[in-house]
């Protein structure tokens, strides 16, 4: 059985509860006593906050709780705990894989204002083959993500690609620049609406089936305020070829 | 922001999980080591259903 647990009001739970069908407890503890007493109210957040705390716009961001699950045995005893790997991160459900009718492989991702895509001209690798990785930021009007730098306390954004132990992976183009902003009297570059990198993958061996992941961190601002940081993984599945086979993918051009 | 190291934090392993009363999303109190009986748990704490 799953019990849930949050700082939200009775009322925001059974709106959350029946517009998703959830029929297992999601406990209210307004004002989170109980996930304090527990020793999982995350302090840091709230203190980080302290730079922006004439800003009642974060209130939310106050006296959060840890992300976490208990696994419990039959008598009540924790037998297994999980965090989440970084504090704020907030891993998003709707991330899917597809191979496109034209043969295209692209992985789909986002998290509230962003939305954020990957993709190969083909599913199938060849060993040394240079394979052409698209990555596509959209960023919906009105928000931004902070490139290098970004202001203290603010992620900027970053992507981490990982084919496996021996694969090169070289970015095409130089990262974008991003629009500089001027916050509080200081200039940052931000990323808005649509940016995109090139990178490209190499194999160098028939490894049969394998993940090509990108990770991403980055956080989503408007003018008011900027939301907790996001961490999101996009997978494609690339299936391997041997040399002597038929062409798998198109060069990178 | 940096990172922090959370295993520490909350009920231990191999700890009995605290006793704990909330009212769910229906308003009603749950105590959770009655409801849960004798039946495993996953407790799953979140930061907010609305953010």
């Amino acid at each position: 059985m799953i019990v849930a647990m949050s700082y939200d009001s009775v009322e925001l739970l059974e709106q959350f509860a029946s517009s998703r069908g959830i029929r297992f407890p999601l406990l209210s503890d307004e004002g989170s006593r109980v996930i304090e007493a527990l020793g999982l109210l995350h302090e840091q957040l709230t203190s980080a906050l302290g730079l922006y705390s004439a800003r009642n716009d974060l209130d939310r961001f106050r006296r959060v709780a840890y992300p976490c699950t208990f696994l419990l045995d039959r008598s009540g005893v924790v037998i297994d705990k999980v965090f989440e790997e970084h504090h704020l991160v907030r891993r998003t459900s709707d991330w899917f894989l597809s191979a496109a009718d034209d043969g295209t492989a692209v992985a789909r991702g986002g998290a509230g204002s962003v939305g954020i895509s990957i993709s190969l001209p083909s599913d199938g690798y060849r060993p040394g083959q240079k394979l052409p990785l698209s990555v596509v930021l959209e960023i919906a009007p009105g928000y931004h993500v902070y490139a290098q730098p970004a202001p203290d306390g603010v992620r900027s954004f970053r992507i981490r690609i990982d084919a496996g132990v021996d694969a090169t992976i070289t970015q095409d183009l130089p990262a974008p620049a991003g629009r500089i902003r001027d916050d509080l009297g200081e200039e940052f570059p931000v990323y808005e609406e649509s940016v995109s990198w090139r990178a490209s993958v190499v194999i160098p061996s028939n490894q049969g089936d394998i993940p090509l992941s990108a990770h991403f961190t980055f956080q989503v601002c408007s003018d008011l305020t900027c939301e907790p940081p996001i961490e999101l993984e996009l997978t494609l599945m690339l299936r391997g070829h041997d040399l002597d086979g038929p062409p798998a993918v198109p060069e990178a051009g | 922001m940096s990172e922090y190291d959370f295993s520490a934090a909350g009920p231990r392993v191999g700890e009995r999980f605290p006793d704990i009363v909330l009212p769910d999303q229906s308003g009603r109190l749950i105590n959770l080591h009655e409801f849960k009986h004798d039946r495993d748990a996953l407790v799953v704490v979140h930061r907010s259903a609305d953010w």
